[in-house]
Formats: structure tokens, C-alpha cells, sequence
């Protein structure tokens, strides 16, 4: 489980979060949704150890972080994998060198056989068949999903996929959707998305947590999002420029 | 145990007669800022190397780039430098006949001097600012990050192979310029000066300068390692994109060229 108490964050004395409280459960697919500079991304990124809250408490299945050391959220990581909204995948390695990184370094397998196991791994996001190029030689919806087969090596509990739609044309996020989908229902993985992507987000979300200048603004099932008669909520939904919604 | 920022104090308006001051203050914080995040930095390669627990394969990559690649450039570059010396030596032979200390007074300003430092620059200004640019590229493109979240040590993964490959490398580097520098010295000597090569190596040999070989390669050995730390110091605190990463070049070949002459200098007034 991972638990957000009263989490505060501000950027150059610029709040982005104002306390958050929340608690995502596993089995199920979460989605974090608000306008650009809500805060999403940052919420996440205090889940995993990349920020650090100027104030309040970040729990993962019990612990409180504060006193995690840089060790102890190596190994925390493992289990909570993080892929960013850009695939920074490493663009020297071919694709297949990439998603062996991770099992030769913990694993400490021989390099031979990082690589052969590395192609299962690549089979599972349906990228088999393009190990050996470069991430410069394949598109953008292909790189996320071998950055999805990469934090999969970790075999961690939690996907937390950050914007992972963004930048793509429709076939490309909806098969992005259809591999959240399957990480949570088939591969038991609790998965977090962060996105503005109503398609997505009415298509496979379990669960809409929508984040508005940095507090928890509404938090139930897609169809409390659907109904919801907060203005704010109803601006997001309908798109429209005008309304009480701050951009 | 991880903080979160502490909030920023709101800037006041400096006095003009105190200018001079703050520009001293702040250059004076300035640079005990990057001496202690450099060696912040040689602790935790250190807490990597005791046990070790570095990637070999990737040692052995950067290794390859770093030294193998360097070679070519290395070579030339001592092969002339070693010619230039005896260019601007020979008026003093000619006029003094003192051809039998030519192998040995070329051997000693190479083997001690001119030979480490020069690779040593070349070597900064090559592979330092290289290593910089790739590092700082890393990390604006969140590589470094996604290291991070994949459990992986950035510090393990992506320095600790650099660092041991500059020092390496270096040292390597050294011998091959010395003797590249020996023998454009040499050829030199017999165009120039018409004295033969045999007698050079001759003069080189009887001068028993294998003192100073070692004192060249020990200085290899910490050029190296400055490289290393300086390149990876400035490649791993890159912000603000492209014009970070520039920054951060040219702050590694300065500071390199800097510490290249500092530890030159402890080196030869230590060993002397």
C-alpha cells in the first residue's frame, strides 16, 4: 500500500502539493489525473524516493519513509517501478541490451544469459521482434512499452506509469491502455497511472484520484467521475476553456 | 536521512561598498561547494570499490572508448611534441657540442615533465570534457534517474568504471606518449642536429632515468583520477539543458587543467 499524510511540496516557495492525504491500495488500477502542474507527477515521485516531502509522511506497506537511506529505497524501488512520461531508455544499448541491464545487475547473471532472458521480458510488451535496434530506431509508443518490459525485470508489485499516452496517436496509447490493463490483470500488478487521458481513464481506470492545486479534489470509481457536479471536475471532463478551473 | 528543500531566504539589496565583498563571499562558496561535492563524490567511489561492486563489463567498455580511441591522438601529439623539443634544444647542442646529453636531457623533460602533463591535458580536454557532456546528458534526459529506479547505483553503474578506466588508461597512456615523444625526439635529432638515433637512445639509456619514468607514471596515475572525479563531479550536477551541459564542459577542462598543475606540483615536490 502506499499512503501519502498531509504530504506538502513546494518548488522555489511555489506550493505544488498542500497536503495530500491518500491512500492507493494494491490490485487495481489507479489513475492520478488533474491539469498540467497539479502536482501527478510530483505526488509519484515522492512514492518511489526521487522527492522528498517538505512536509508531512510518505508510507509504503507500513514503513514510513523518513527514514529510509539511499539503500534502503534501492531496494524499495524494486518493488514500487516508476516508468517516466519520457522513456528514457539508455541510447547507447540496443533494446534488448537495455531491458538486460537491470537483471545483470541485480541478479548477477552472466551477460549471455541477461540477454536471452531479456527477450521474454521484451515478448511480453510485444517487442520481441525489434530487440536489437536502437531506442533512436523504433517510435515513441514502442519505446515506452520496452521501458514498461525494463521495470518489469524488477518483477516489482507496483507499475507506476507516469503519462504514459502523452505524445502518442490513439492506436498507439489505446494498446499502451491494453498493456496497463494486462500488467494489473494478469500479471497481478498494482498499477498507478498518471494522465490527463479521459479515454484512458474512463476506458481502464478501477479507481480516479483528480488532484487540483495540490489537494485531493475528488477520489471514487469512474462512474463518481462521470457524475460528479463539481464545476471544477466538470470543466476537466468537458474540456471547456472557460470555467472555474485555474490553469 | 532525506530532507525536503529548506525555504529559500528572500534576497536583499547588497549595499555598493560591500560588492566586493559578497562577489568574494560567494566565489569563496562557490568553490568550497565544488571541493566538497567532489570529495563527497571520491567517498562513495570509494564505498564502491571496498568491496567491489562495479560493473566489469561496463569498466571494460569505457575502458575501450577512453584509452583504445585515445591512442591514435596520443601518439601524434607526443610524436611531435617530442620532435619540437629537439627543435628548440638544438641551437644549445650545436653551439656547445654537448651531443651525448641530448637522448638524456630530452629523457628527463619528457619522462618527468612534459610528457604526463601534456598527455594529462590532452587527456582532459578529450576524454574529461567527453565524459562530462555524456553524464550531463544522462541526467537531463533522466537516465541517471531511471537508474536510479531500477535499483541501480549511478555511482556504481556509470562512475566508478569511468574513474578506474581515466586512472587506468592514463597511466597506460603515459608510457605509450613517453615513448612516442622519445622516438619523434629521436628522428628529430638525426634531421636536425645529424646525430645518430643510436646515440640519443644511448644518451637516454646511460642517463639511468627510470626514477623519473615511475615519477611520470605515478603522475598519470592521480591525473587520472582528478580527471575522473572533476568530469564525473560537473557531468552528474548538470541543470538547465543544453546550456547546462556546455557549462559543465568547460568547467571540466579549467578545472582538470587546473588540477593537473596542482598535483604535478605536490607530485615533483614530494618525490624530488
Amino acid at each position: 500500500m502506499i499512503a501519502f499524510e498531509g504530504l506538502c511540496k513546494a518548488f522555489d516557495g511555489r506550493p505544488v502539493l498542500a497536503g495530500i492525504d491518500l491512500q492507493m491500495r494494491g490490485g487495481e488500477i489507479t489513475f492520478v489525473i488533474g491539469s498540467s502542474g497539479t502536482g501527478k507527477s510530483v505526488l509519484m515521485k515522492h512514492a518511489v524516493g526521487l522527492l522528498f516531502p517538505d512536509a508531512g509522511r510518505v508510507i509504503l506497506d507500513g514503513e514510513d519513509t523518513a527514514t529510509f537511506s539511499e539503500d534502503r529505497w534501492r531496494e524499495a524501488r524494486r518493488h514500487y517501478a516508476m516508468v517516466f512520461q519520457h522513456p528514457n531508455l539508455f541510447d547507447s544499448m540496443t533494446l534488448r541490451e537495455n531491458v538486460a541491464l537491470p537483471l545483470r545487475m541485480h541478479r548477477r547473471i552472466a551477460r549471455d544469459r541477461a540477454l536471452a532472458e531479456a527477450e521474454s521480458f521484451l515478448h511480453q510488451v510485444g517487442m520481441a521482434s525489434k530487440a536489437d535496434l536502437l531506442p533512436a530506431q523504433v517510435g515513441p509508443s514502442e519505446r515506452k512499452r520496452v521501458s514498461i518490459a525494463r521495470a518489469l525485470t524488477l518483477d516489482p508489485d507496483w507499475a507506476i506509469l507516469d503519462e504514459p499516452t502523452t505524445g502518442l496517436d490513439p492506436v498507439a496509447a489505446r494498446s499502451i491502455d491494453r498493456l496497463a490493463t494486462r500488467l494489473c490483470r494478469e500479471m497481478g500488478k498494482s498499477v498507478v497511472v498518471v494522465s490527463h487521458d479521459l479515454t484512458s481513464i474512463f476506458t481502464i481506470a478501477d479507481r480516479i484520484i483528480f488532484l487540483y492545486k495540490g489537494r485531493v479534489r475528488l477520489d471514487g470509481a469512474p462512474d463518481d467521475f462521470r457524475r460528479s457536479e463539481d464545476p471544477v471536475v466538470r470543466q476537466f471532463i468537458t474540456g471547456a476553456p472557460d470555467g472555474p478551473m485555474e490553469t | 536521512m532525506p530532507t525536503g528543500s529548506p525555504p529559500a531566504l528572500p534576497a536583499r539589496p547588497i549595499p555598493p561598498w560591500a560588492l566586493p565583498l559578497a562577489l568574494l563571499g560567494r566565489g569563496v562558496l562557490r568553490a568550497c561547494e565544488v571541493m566538497g561535492g567532489m570529495t563527497l563524490l571520491q567517498v562513495r567511489i570509494l564505498r564502491a570499490l571496498i568491496p567491489p561492486t562495479f560493473d566489469r563489463d561496463e569498466t571494460i567498455r569505457q575502458a575501450y572508448k577512453i584509452g583504445v580511441q585515445s591512442v591514435a591522438v596520443v601518439t601524434l601529439t607526443a610524436l611531435f611534441v617530442g620532435g619540437l623539443m629537439l627543435v628548440q634544444t638544438g641551437p644549445f647542442v650545436r653551439r656547445t657540442g654537448a651531443t651525448g646529453m641530448v637522448g638524456w636531457g630530452t629523457g628527463l623533460a619528457t619522462l618527468a615533465e612534459v610528457g604526463p602533463v601534456l598527455i594529462g591535458l590532452m587527456f582532459g580536454g578529450r576524454v574529461g570534457s567527453n565524459n562530462a557532456a555524456e553524464l550531463g546528458t544522462m541526467v537531463i534526459t533522466e537516465q541517471v534517474e531511471a537508474l536510479r529506479l531500477l535499483g541501480i547505483d549511478p555511482i556504481r553503474y556509470l562512475v566508478v568504471p569511468r574513474f578506474l578506466s581515466m586512472i587506468v588508461m592514463l597511466v597506460l597512456l603515459t608510457c605509450i606518449g613517453d615513448l612516442a615523444a622519445l622516438v619523434g625526439a629521436s628522428v628529430a635529432c638525426q634531421a636536425i642536429l645529424g646525430i645518430e638515433v643510436r646515440v640519443f637512445w644511448q644518451g637516454l639509456i646511460d642517463g639511468h632515468l627510470l626514477d623519473e619514468f615511475l615519477m611520470g607514471l605515478v603522475k598519470g596515475f592521480f591525473f587520472g583520477g582528478a580527471i575522473g572525479i572533476v568530469s564525473c563531479h560537473y557531468g552528474l550536477r548538470v541543470t538547465g539543458g543544453a546550456t547546462g551541459v556546455g557549462r559543465a564542459v568547460n568547467e571540466t577542462v579549467v578545472t582538470s587543467a587546473i588540477a593537473i598543475f596542482v598535483v604535478n606540483f605536490l607530485v615533483t615536490s614530494l618525490w624530488v
